[in-house]
């Protein structure tokens, strides 16, 4: 059975870009614009593995990581986060350690845009086998 | 309790003292004295008039007898005459002495007169902790806040009417002539009392004035030095023996800048005539160094009439150097900003053509045409993105002056309207104008204000959702300003981040704004003399207005002129 990909990202032309990618290798995707929709969409369908971007309007995807590690129902869903932003230079953080020693984990992987189908699809299939 | 016993001890002492009756010759008036001397004089000659009257009228008696009788009542009265003159010179040529003494400013002359008193032991007092107890200095009358009544008593000449009928002052008080004396002693000693006082007042004052880390120079009316401390010549390396009585404060500034400060002190510009109130400036020190300094002066009078001025100089070279170095320090933090904000836009244009490369290659593995097609807009996209970043960095960068042109602002509003109409159908928005007719030709550089109203939409648009957006745009005239607003009901931008709008790379849209854009509309206004502002209300929509002075086009063909740049006319 095809594993089930979340991909929550607001540039529609990145979005399109990480589905097409993943659907050639085989995986079932939807996609989400926001965090918003992001949570429904979670809460509608159960994915396997969520992509998130951090910087998006509505809902951020920093928030939206926070409630997928909190909520024990989606708690055990694998998270890659891919975002151009390193960091937030207004609000002094730095995405790649902010979630070290916070009291919710780590995401299991983290992508820094640009990045090629190949880092994507092998970033995928490492997180789906240690999670499995 | 101990207080209460001592009173009470005091009054029983004074219960059981009747007041003594004794006659003193030193305390006769002196007009008696006189007299007195007068009459043994005058008897000198009656005893001789008698004595001869008895020989004449041949009293049995011998001559011998008359003429001891004689001498005798001569010495009797010469000795007379002397005590009583010499109770009353004595006093006199003291006087005379201490006044001399005093005149030359010897002040430490001896001041008593009279028999010396000792109040402590006529009225067997033992409360030493009355300041006329063991005083030698002074009689107790004259001495302030005495306790002899029991409780504290006022001060000299208030008390005296107390004093009076004390045994010991009546013990103490001589003839007019000791009297006098004692009260130009006790003047004498309230003299020196004053001029200690006021010597130490100077003193703590000089004090004060040396103390003071701030250079402290004063002025008389004609500008020579009087007072020079110790923080001025830290500041400007003149010894005070070299500027105190010598030099004036003309002195310490270049005549360009005390011409300046002259006419300021007078102008209301800084704390009112007569007064400069923290007014930056510099001063020349004996080396010839310009030192920048934050000045307050004032003048100073005495009834009404200016005697001079006085001068602070706070010493500002290490603050300015604190502020050039944070100044550079936040520079630096500004480019680091500007570095990372930049990286962070490139890597997501980068992603997105790489992404389009995918989709383009795969597209033409499989034979997708769509795919390809997709991928090649994608490309395109991230192309434009660039273009537009690198547009917006090289307008934020670069010190520019308007190219300003005559235009008519309906000609840009309908421009941008026909661009961003695509989009705006898009999302199903609706785009109004509402033209001011009275606004009908501009003095802009037309381009930059087409970039900032362009802008100004583009984020409008963002704003609003689908299907359910109204943007307006306007022109209206206000008298010496003219305003192009764009006003939209999108989600309106919450408090916390109206402050961070117009910072460059800010942005909540992602990776769709270059977060340059309300950076580049402010960098333009200002470049027009103009400003941007708006309000904002979450749920409610956002106003941004530009507003730009109205301007006379030919103050502009003369700055064109100057600058180089083609004058343009009507």
């Amino acid at each position: 059975m095809n594993k089930k990909v979340l991909i929550v990202e607001d540039v529609e032309e990145f979005s399109t870009f990480l589905k097409t990618v993943l659907e050639d290798n085989g995986y079932t995707v939807m996609t989400a614009s926001n965090g918003n929709e992001g949570e429904d969409m979670l809460a509608r369908e159960k994915p396997d593995l969520v992509t998130l971007d951090l910087m998006m309007p509505e809902k951020s995807g920093i928030k939206l990581y926070r409630e997928l590690r909190t909520k024990p129902e989606w708690k055990d869903i694998p998270v890659i986060i891919i975002t151009g932003v390193t960091q937030d230079t207004h609000n002094m953080i730095d995405f790649r350690t902010f979630f070290k020693g916070r009291s919710i984990a780590e995401p299991d992987g983290y992508l820094e845009k640009p990045i090629g189908a190949d880092e994507i699809i092998k970033t995928v299939q490492k997180v789906l086998t240690e999670k499995c | 309790m101990e207080d209460a016993v001592i009173k009470t001890t005091r009054k029983t002492l004074h219960a059981k003292r009747k007041p003594r009756f004794f006659f003193s010759f030193r305390r006769v008036s002196v007009n008696y004295k006189m007299l007195l001397a007068t009459v043994a004089i005058a008897t000198v000659p009656v005893i001789f008039a008698l004595c001869l009257l008895w020989y004449m009228l041949g009293v049995e008696t011998t001559f011998l007898v008359l003429f001891l009788l004689s001498v005798g009542s001569i010495a009797v009265v010469a000795l007379l005459s002397y005590r009583i003159t010499r109770n009353l010179s004595q006093p006199l040529i003291k006087l005379t002495r201490t006044a001399d003494m005093i005149s030359r400013g010897q002040f430490d002359a001896d001041l008593n007169f009279g028999k010396i008193v000792h109040c402590w032991e006529i009225l067997s007092c033992d409360r030493n902790d009355c300041p006329a107890y063991n005083n030698l200095s002074g009689k107790c009358w004259f001495v302030d806040h005495t306790l002899c009544t029991g409780s504290q008593q006022g001060r000299f000449p208030q008390k005296i009417e107390e004093c009076l009928h004390c045994e010991v002052y009546i013990h103490h008080t001589g003839d007019e002539i000791v009297q006098l004396a004692d009260s130009f002693g006790n003047m004498i000693r309230r003299l020196k009392q004053s001029r200690e006082e006021s010597e130490r007042i100077a003193d703590f004052q000089n004090n004060l004035i040396q103390s003071s880390l701030d250079g402290i120079v004063a002025t008389q009316a004609d500008g020579a030095v009087i007072v020079y401390n110790d923080g001025a010549k830290t500041i400007l390396k003149y010894e005070p023996c070299e500027v105190v009585g010598i030099l004036k404060t003309q002195k310490f500034f270049l005549p360009e800048i005390w011409e300046s400060l002259e006419s300021d002190f007078t102008s209301e510009k800084f704390g009112g005539a007569g007064n400069l109130k923290f007014y930056d400036t510099e001063v020349v020190d004996k080396d010839g160094a310009r030192i920048p300094v934050r000045i307050s002066a004032a003048e100073m009078k005495n009834y009404g009439r200016i005697i001079g001025r006085v001068f602070i100089l706070r010493d500002q070279t290490e603050r300015l150097q604190m502020r050039r170095k944070m100044l550079q320090s936040e520079r630096m933090a500004a480019v680091g900003e500007a570095i990372a904000g930049l990286s962070h836009s490139i890597k997501n244009v980068l992603g997105m053509i790489k992404g389009g490369e995918y989709m383009v290659d795969s597209g033409l593995v499989k034979d997708k045409q769509e795919r390809v097609i997709q991928g090649w807009n994608t490309v395109k996209k991230g192309n434009r993105f660039i273009e537009d970043l690198v547009f917006k960095m090289l307008t934020l960068s670069r010190d520019k002056k308007p190219n300003y042109e005559e235009i008519n602002p309906a000609e840009i509003v309908e421009s941008i309207v026909e661009i961003m109409s695509k989009d705006a159908a898009e999302k199903k928005l609706n785009i109004s104008t509402n033209l001011d007719p009275t606004l009908k030709s501009i003095m802009v550089d037309a381009i930059c204000v087409r970039e900032c109203l362009m802008n100004l939409v583009a984020n409008a648009v963002d704003a609003c959702e689908p299907g359910k957006g109204v943007i307006e745009i306007g022109t209206k005239a206000c008298g010496e300003t003219f305003k192009i607003y764009v006003k939209d009901n999108g989600r309106g931008i919450p408090e916390e981040e109206q402050g961070k709008i117009f910072q460059i790379f800010y942005s909540t849209k992602n990776d769709k704004g270059t977060g340059l854009g309300l950076a580049v509309t402010k960098k333009i206004m200002q470049e027009h003399n103009g400003n941007v502002t708006f309000t904002s209300t979450v749920g409610e929509g956002s106003s941004f207005t530009l507003e730009f002075p109205v301007l006379a086009i030919d103050s502009l063909n003369a700055d064109n002129n100057n600058s180089g740049k083609t004058a343009v006319t009507k």
